[in-house]
């Protein structure tokens, strides 16, 4: 018995360093000034630490034609926070209309709803790049803002029909009797019991939103309205490839999600299981 | 404060008709109970009365007024679920005052009326709790409030008292009772469990697959059930049901191991009553109590010609009485008896079957006869 615990942590510690070398390289090279970055020495730990590299990402040089990410970085934010929020809240209200107002073809929308999950992006660029030109949207970030609200529909609709499925339809009966209507039982009732499941939905799309790259590679061809993500790829120049600010651009491009894992992480599990264990 | 009366009142789900054809005239003040199995319609009857499901046909009145297509919270009724349906974001104050605010009364009624009816339910302590900080009992108390502080014209419940433990449904059953009688509201109650109809209804509506059996008050549904369905349902051990043989001459029935003579002051009564059963099969029904143990009665009472013997199967001590299981061929009866009983386990013991109390039935029809 003590045994296989042992070898249990054992595998489990092997498969974690494994799977967190990657990061190590990240991180080291990083702090690495350039001419200290080379294949050969590239498991080794800096000779200095030195956060050029990070400052040299975050502004750019303009000396070198080198764009900094910082403008990228605020655009993924200007991005992010609305079609998360508002993905979020048309889930929602999808939610409740399918689970608490049901009506004839509820049962049909919602699989062609959900079908809408297994469409692969790469197939609708085109027809999607047209309406963004007719509407207007094309190359903003309204545009790729309406994009992600769009795609996120699927995932917060099942993701909310799930959790107000285990709501009783008794308390929803109950505020129809004490006198509520439709948008007050939403507002009033649904909404308010609903913060699991928006826990779980906004950090879902918070983090798929943030590291999206082909809809902010397609949708955004000007630089200046990119997000993090398809800038990171164009901080690499043509010829050759400054590892260390590649590096310290991807730490900065993935630190969001990673904040949003470690401290909102609880609330993503427990929002997971409060469907299938509490119900309210 | 309103008579509730339906009219035909039809519910189909598809195909499957889950009320059919319900009349009731429920007065003013009346406590009613609705009762029967589950899948009986009873539940769905008085969703239809909320508004919460829709009829197929037929009307429906509250205090004259037709309301087949007024929504739920425009009939002024108030709804106490099986499973409270607290809100579980408000205190138990946001809770009762929900229905109030959503109405616009002014703060200081609402407050009035929230602390009064939660004086009158013991709760006034509990005010700034959440429903999840209660216990059932308290979550039950709750849900009686909010139902109060509307003031409704009728109080729908929905077998409210069966989430909560034995001793606490039987204290709660007594203080519903006082209340509703206190407050004057006309109350239609659901529930599966017939001593909670037998206390507390004034009336009694038994229901079975959709169809109203009986609507009687509490007594008569005991002492003169319609139909066999009915006198199984109500009364605790069930009625005993037997296959016999009326003789022609009204004197006997023969139950097919052993023969009970019907005493001579009943034969006239029988004869007349079941005059197109004489000679014919009929089901005789007698309830637990109806069977004597012929050892522990006086013998002036006792009537010789109504005296079997059958082995005892099993014995139930229940504290006051016991609960002797009897059979004998194909007749098997339950018979409650006192606890000073000498039956033993596998002996036999002669029992008198009081038929002046008993009830026939129609085999076929299985409509009462007597």
């Amino acid at each position: 018995m003590k045994i296989g615990r042992l070898l249990i942590y054992f595998f489990l510690i092997l498969f974690a360093i494994f799977y967190l070398t990657p990061i190590y390289v990240l991180l080291v090279t990083s702090l690495k000034s350039f001419v200290e970055v080379d294949l050969k020495t590239m498991w080794r730990l800096p000779k200095t630490i030195s956060i050029e590299s990070f400052i040299q990402a975050w502004k750019g040089d303009p000396k070198r034609g080198l764009r900094g990410l910082s403008q990228n970085f605020m655009n993924s934010v200007y991005l992010v926070i609305p079609a998360t929020i508002l993905s979020a809240f048309l889930g929602s209200m999808n939610g409740y209309v399918l689970t608490k107002w049901r009506f004839k073809g509820a049962d049909i929308i919602f699989p062609m709803l959900l079908f809408g999950m297994f469409i692969p992006y790469q197939s609708i660029l085109i027809p999607l790049v047209q309406v963004l030109q007719k509407i207007k949207l094309y190359s903003t970030i309204p545009g790729l803002i309406f994009v992600h609200i769009v795609y996120g529909i699927p995932i917060t609709t099942l993701i909310f029909r799930n959790y107000y499925s285990t709501i009783p339809s008794e308390l929803i009966e109950a505020a129809k009797i004490d006198g509520a209507d439709f948008v007050g039982i939403y507002r009033r009732i649904v909404l308010p019991v609903s913060m699991p499941a928006f826990a779980v939905v906004m950090i879902w799309q918070f983090t798929s939103i943030w590291n999206d790259f082909l809809f902010g590679l397609v949708v955004a061809p000007n630089p200046s309205v990119q997000p993090i993500t398809v800038a990171l790829n164009n901080l690499a120049g043509s010829y050759f490839v400054q590892w260390n600010i590649q590096m310290a651009g991807a730490l900065i491009t993935a630190l969001p999600p990673l904040i949003v894992y470690i401290f909102l992480g609880r609330y993503f599990m427990r929002g997971l299981l409060s469907g299938s264990l509490s119900g309210v | 404060m309103a008579e509730v009366k339906l009219e035909n009142v039809t519910k189909k789900f598809g195909d499957v008709i889950a009320v059919n054809n319900v009349s009731l005239d429920i007065k003013d003040k009346e406590f009613i109970v609705l009762v029967g199995p589950s899948g009986c319609g009873k539940t769905t009857t008085l969703r239809m009365i909320a508004g919460l499901e829709e009829i197929t046909s037929g009307n429906i009145y509250i205090d004259g007024r037709i309301v087949n297509d007024v929504p739920p919270k425009d009939r002024d009724i108030a709804m106490v679920f099986q499973n409270y349906a607290l809100y579980p974001h408000m205190t138990v104050y946001d809770n009762m005052a929900f229905g109030l605010k959503l109405r616009k009364y002014p703060k200081s009624e609402i407050d009035r009326r929230v602390k009064a009816a939660a004086e009158m339910l013991g709760i006034e302590n509990l005010l700034k709790r959440k429903p999840k900080e209660l216990s059932g009992g308290q979550r039950q108390r709750v849900a009686l409030g909010r139902a109060i502080v509307r003031e409704p014209k009728v109080f729908l419940m929905d077998e409210p008292l069966s989430n909560l433990d034995a001793k606490l449904r039987v204290q709660m059953r007594a203080e519903l009772k006082k209340l509703q009688r206190t407050l004057g509201v006309t109350t239609i109650y659901v529930t599966h469990d017939q001593t909670e109809a037998m206390t507390m209804g004034d009336r009694i509506v038994v229901m079975k697959d959709g169809v109203v059996q009986q609507v009687d008050d509490p007594l008569t549904v005991y002492e003169k059930p319609n139909n066999v369905f009915v006198a199984g349902f109500i009364g605790s051990p069930p009625m005993n049901f037997i296959d016999a043989t009326l003789s022609e001459d009204a004197k006997i029935l023969d139950l097919g191991s052993f023969k009970l003579g019907i005493p001579s002051d009943m034969q006239s009564f029988v004869a007349e009553h079941a005059k197109n059963y004489l000679g014919k099969k009929v089901i005789l029904g007698v309830r637990p109590e109806h069977i004597y143990e012929v050892a522990l009665m006086k013998t002036e009472d006792l009537i010789p010609e109504a005296v079997a013997d059958l082995k005892v199967e099993v014995l139930e001590p229940m504290g006051t009485e016991v609960y002797l299981y009897l059979i004998n061929g194909p007749v098997s009866v339950v018979a409650r008896v006192s606890a000073e009983t000498r039956a033993r386990m596998g002996e036999n013991v002669k029992v008198m079957f009081d038929l002046r109390k008993m009830h026939l039935f129609d085999p076929v029809t299985q409509m009462a006869i007597i």
